[in-house]
């Protein structure tokens, strides 16, 4: 047997594409940016704010991420999203809200909303939820997962095909998930047609672990029109908002004048 | 039928060893006068001690008279015990007085081998809790009752037709019918001290000869309804199921796969019966009835109606977890307490697997778990105001098409809305539009790009007496290191009456 088949039987067992520049899964879950890859619709992804107070942020860039699953779910798995929350995030970021969900272009009539006192009683639920094959995807807000129980999790998402997201602000060392990222807020530009107000938001993504791509560094922004998340070029990255008199340029176009 | 079972004397919670030698007991009550006797053991009995008597009168007959103040509320409550443990014998159990139960056993007899044994087994399991019985059963409730309580034998059983209740009613005093007070004392005067020679008169003689036709028309009545010449229905406990299915085990067990194969078979006894009727659960209740005398009822609930054996099952299992057998149980009932429509499923829709379906049976298994409030969708209510504009309502029955959109939004929204908004400590302010540095929560955050104001005006209809609802206008932020915050001002610059507050209400964006 050569190297090569043996590497693939390695990675197959493994549950990861065959080599790293392989193309990804067509049924995966992508971000809409070519340079961010996918991530496996079977497999658990963590998320972590890079400091405490980042975690709305966390989130924000977590419900957009599901709104691009809800626009292709499959049939034969509905589009809801079980949202399962421990009471101290619920303490600390509140709770979901319907109408701000909306305007992220996430539709809230088809979140189920499921809140937990303690980490055993989130773990239960999270491991529920996958097995009911109910939903597009499964997310647990504030749940400490062990590396034990996310081999497990693991597992039901292979068995399940759903997706599980991990938000937590304090990650456990060892992970079976599938890719890990760190999510840090970054200053945005204004609006184009008001220069004194928010536009689109902007995240540094980090990844420490991928299973399908390379690890790295991004800076991604929102694209409001097209649901994807865009690269931030450099350039771009370093123009900071209102300093000028002029308008700031959307960062699409920043990045071609670049 | 009619069957009735009196713990006499001793209250049900003092269970008094038989082999203890008979001391004169009475159990006394604080009265305005005093303290009385309220009860009477039958040694105290004997010696001339009844009811109503002063504890120091009962002392002076004799010195060495046991006592112990007696507990209503105690023995209430063990009897409401009894009569749910009495569920075993029959759906139909009714509380009579403080110290009686009724219950209807009709049909339910042969289950246990026939009238006779059935009254045994009651004996035999109560006597076993330490329980003195008087135990009569008969055609009609209000026979039963006056021969268990007035009868000479401990257990009497009255044979089914008119004239073997006419015969077993002969020879009880009037008293034991319930009739009042007054009527008792005219009856006594004209000589009409027990049941059969007020059964010889004519109804219109006797109905003649009391003044004050209401009071012979009560006569009459409790005599027909002991009869069963007229209904006298059961006030029941509980209102018995529609669809029910009991087991009364050989052996009582203890074993948590035991009971979870008991209610499988029960299940499965169940199920149909709802299938016929095209009917699925709601709610479903599973009692089991404890060897000493303990009742446990597990209930579970279903958001959409099952008839799916598996699914009822999963729930429960959870449930088992928390089950205490005791000394081991030995009845087991499984109630269909809610009921609702469900048509028959067609096979080939179970073959393809149905989200909405899955969906609602993980909605089940959640919240018999996490408890119903614990797992809630986002459901629009339309209302501006933004607390007001969501509830967390049950999950809602198919995906949101047609429902309440809520109040259209107009200026921006966060993803999260805190409990409550968060008071923020303004450090630099700007006269018009929100501030531009601020502490909250102890951080000194320091905004870069705003947006708003986003004037919401109070909801006046709400409270008409307040002259003037203050409005609260919204800024949505970004700070400096890329936050967003949903700001909220109270009040206005340059009101006196109502100087700006500073809130956080929302985070994210």
């Amino acid at each position: 047997m050569t190297l090569a088949a043996l590497r693939a039987d390695v990675a197959r067992l493994e549950g990861r594409a065959p080599s790293w520049d392989a193309q990804p899964d067509p049924a995966a879950w992508i971000w809409g940016s070519p340079a961010l890859g996918a991530l496996e619709r079977d497999a658990v992804h963590e998320f972590t704010p890079s400091h405490a107070g980042a975690m709305p942020s966390a989130l924000s860039l977590a419900w957009r991420l599901l709104s691009r699953l809800q626009a292709d779910a499959t049939m034969d798995r509905g589009d809801a999203i079980i949202w399962v929350q421990s009471e101290a995030m619920t303490r600390e970021v509140g709770l979901p809200y319907g109408p701000g969900l909306a305007q992220l272009g996430f539709d809230p009539a088809r979140l189920l909303l499921v809140r937990v006192r303690d980490a055993a009683q989130g773990l239960w639920a999270l491991e529920e939820a996958l097995r009911a094959r109910a939903g597009a995807a499964v997310v647990g807000c504030g749940i400490p997962v062990e590396f034990t129980p996310s081999r497990r999790l693991s597992l039901a998402c292979a068995q399940a095909r759903t997706p599980l997201l991990l938000l937590d602000e304090r990650p456990a060392p060892l992970s079976s998930a599938a890719s890990r990222w760190q999510v840090a807020p970054q200053p945005g530009l204004a609006d184009l047609f008001d220069p004194r107000a928010p536009g689109a938001p902007r995240w540094q993504l980090s990844a420490s672990k991928r299973r399908q791509g390379m690890p790295g560094t991004w800076c991604v922004e929102w694209n409001d029109a097209t649901h994807h998340f865009d690269l931030v070029a450099d350039v771009a990255v370093g123009a900071q908002h209102g300093s000028t008199g002029a308008p700031a340029l959307s960062p699409r176009y920043s990045a071609l004048a670049a | 039928m009619a069957a009735q079972a009196r713990p006499r004397s001793a209250p049900a919670t003092l269970p008094s060893p038989p082999e203890a030698p008979a001391q004169p007991l009475v159990l006394t009550e604080a009265g305005p006068r005093g303290v009385r006797v309220a009860l009477a053991n039958p040694a105290a009995a004997a010696l001339g001690i009844h009811a109503g008597q002063r504890l120091a009168d009962a002392r002076a007959l004799c010195p060495t008279l046991a006592s112990q103040p007696i507990d209503r509320a105690g023995d209430a409550a063990a009897l409401a015990r009894l009569a749910r443990w009495l569920l075993r014998y029959t759906p139909w159990v009714a509380l009579d007085g403080a110290d009686g139960l009724l219950l209807d056993c009709a049909g339910c007899a042969h289950l246990l081998g026939g009238e006779a044994r059935l009254l045994a087994d009651i004996r035999r399991r109560l006597e076993s809790h330490g329980l003195t019985v008087r135990l009569a059963l008969a055609d009609t409730r209000r026979a039963a009752r006056a021969l268990a309580r007035a009868g000479d034998a401990a257990t009497v059983l009255v044979p089914p037709g008119r004239r073997a209740l006419v015969d077993a009613l002969q020879t009880l005093p009037v008293a034991a019918l319930d009739v009042p007070e007054a009527m008792l004392t005219l009856l006594r005067r004209a000589g009409l001290s027990h049941i059969g020679p007020l059964l010889g008169l004519p109804r219109a003689a006797l109905a003649k000869r009391f003044r004050g036709a209401e009071a012979a028309q009560a006569l009459l009545r409790l005599l027909d309804e002991a009869l069963g010449e007229r209904e006298h229905p059961l006030d029941p406990l509980e209102p018995p199921p529609l669809y029910e299915q009991r087991a009364l085990l050989a052996e009582p067990i203890l074993e948590r796969a035991q009971i979870e194969q008991a209610l499988h078979d029960l299940l499965h006894q169940l199920l149909p019966q709802l299938s016929d009727a095209e009917l699925g659960v709601r709610r479903l209740a599973f009692s089991m009835l404890r060897v000493d005398g303990g009742v446990q009822t597990l209930v579970l609930r279903c958001g959409q109606p099952s008839r799916d054996p598996a699914h009822l099952l999963r729930l429960a299992h959870d449930k088992l977890e928390q089950v205490a057998p005791g000394f081991g149980i030995d009845a087991l009932r499984l109630m269909a307490t809610e009921v609702a429509p469900l048509p028959p499923l067609q096979l080939s829709s179970l073959a393809a697997p149905d989200p909405a379906l899955a969906l609602s049976r993980l909605v089940d298994t959640l919240s018999n778990r996490l408890g119903e409030a614990a797992v809630r969708a986002l459901v629009p209510v339309a209302s501006h105001i933004p607390e007001r504009a969501e509830q967390l309502a049950a999950q809602p029955a198919a995906s949101g098409t047609g429902q309440d959109q809520g109040a259209p939004v107009r200026g921006p929204r966060p993803p999260l809305l805190l409990p409550t908004p968060e008071p923020a400590e303004v450090m630099a302010e700007v006269p018009d539009g929100p501030p531009v540095q601020l502490r909250w929560r102890r951080q000194r955050l320091r905004l870069a790009l705003s947006t708003g104001a986003d004037r919401i005006g109070a909801e006046w209809w709400r409270s008409p007496d307040d002259p003037a609802p203050s409005s609260r206008d919204y800024y949505a932020a970004e700070t400096e290191d890329g936050r967003r915050l949903w700001l909220l001002r109270d009040g206005h610059y340059g009101d006196p009456a109502h100087p700006p507050r500073w809130y956080v209400h929302g985070v994210g964006g």
